[in-house]
């Protein structure tokens, strides 16, 4: 199952869906403070639903929340 | 590496044969529409729902269309760029061929003297055509699109979230623990209930916009695979 997101991720990508659109918006600096939050589990639930839908549309909110998460 | 070079090799070996056969090659036609690849042909649109005599009837169609031209329209081959298999091509213009069929079947039931329901090829030649319609691709990429489309929007946001950082962008599912305060198996039954959601809104509402099509979550992903494949372009992030 996990290829499988990861086959339907590519086919929208090609196809240009609108999930997970792949706009890449400069990050407001109110964002980029929930992100770090977010990456340092202090993020409060009630952010988190508009923290997730600008993860799911902006590929710089992804970029910047792994650059904020340590390696394993 | 070896599968990858064995691949481009095949598909090399491929395109000179579809080459051949478009300048009039008879081995090469013969080659491409072997009695192997009727057959699998026919096989898979029955799977898919179509009656024994609609599989025949639109494989000969199919092969048809390859070689030469019909109604004012190229040979099909030309349409091959030799971005994913040849089999896999074919395949899935056979498929879309399917769907339009059927869903102007649906309409028949409209058209004077349309009574006879095994009357394909009559049936099918009264029905209005699509002169622009590109069977290699639109609507079986539109339908699997907009099946999935419907699928992600009924995904809780947070969820579809989570389950995107860690099968796509291969976050541990322990680091994203922490980022929500959750438990790992927490983090572990939301993917894998999200996937399930996704897997079976898109099932269901494909069945809604196709009844009569059979197919199983396999032939969806490996629909989506061979679209990427075949007719994508690469992206650009510019």
């Amino acid at each position: 199952m996990p290829n499988d997101i990861t086959i339907i991720d590519e086919f929208l990508l090609t196809f240009a869906a609108e999930v997970g659109g792949r706009s890449t918006e400069t990050l407001s600096p109110e964002l980029e403070g929930q992100l770090q939050k977010l990456g340092a589990g202090k993020l409060p639930e009630t952010e988190r639903p508009e923290v997730c839908r600008q993860l799911l549309t902006n590929e710089s909110a992804v970029s910047f929340l792994l650059a904020q998460v340590p390696a394993n | 590496m070896g599968e990858n070079n064995a691949a481009t090799q095949n598909r090399s070996k491929e395109i000179q044969r579809v080459e051949a056969a478009l300048t009039g090659d008879e081995a090469a036609a013969a080659a491409i529409r072997s009695p192997q690849a009727n057959a699998q042909i026919e096989a898979i649109l029955r799977n898919r729902g179509a009656s024994a005599t609609e599989a025949a009837d639109l494989t000969a169609d199919l092969w048809a269309d390859c070689f030469g031209e019909r109604g004012g329209r190229r040979p099909l081959l030309e349409k091959y760029s030799g971005k994913g298999p040849l089999g896999a091509f074919l395949t899935r213009t056979a498929l879309n061929r399917l769907i339009d069929f059927k869903r102007r079947q649906k309409f028949r039931g409209q058209l004077p003297g349309a009574a006879d329901p095994d009357a394909l090829g009559d049936a099918f030649d009264r029905l209005p055509a699509e002169p622009d319609a590109d069977d290699s691709e639109d609507r079986l990429v539109g339908m699997l699109r907009k099946a999935l489309l419907v699928a992600f929007a009924k995904v809780d946001p947070e969820k579809l979230a989570i389950m995107k950082l860690v099968n796509i962008h291969q976050l541990d599912q322990g680091q994203v623990a922490k980022m929500w305060g959750w438990s790992q198996s927490k983090v572990s039954r939301s993917i894998s209930a999200v996937m399930v959601g996704i897997r079976d809104d898109t099932m269901a509402e494909l069945q809604r916009i196709d009844p009569w099509l059979d197919l199983r979550w396999e032939d969806f992903i490996s629909l989506c695979k061979d679209s990427t494949n075949l007719f994508g372009e690469p992206e650009s992030n510019a």
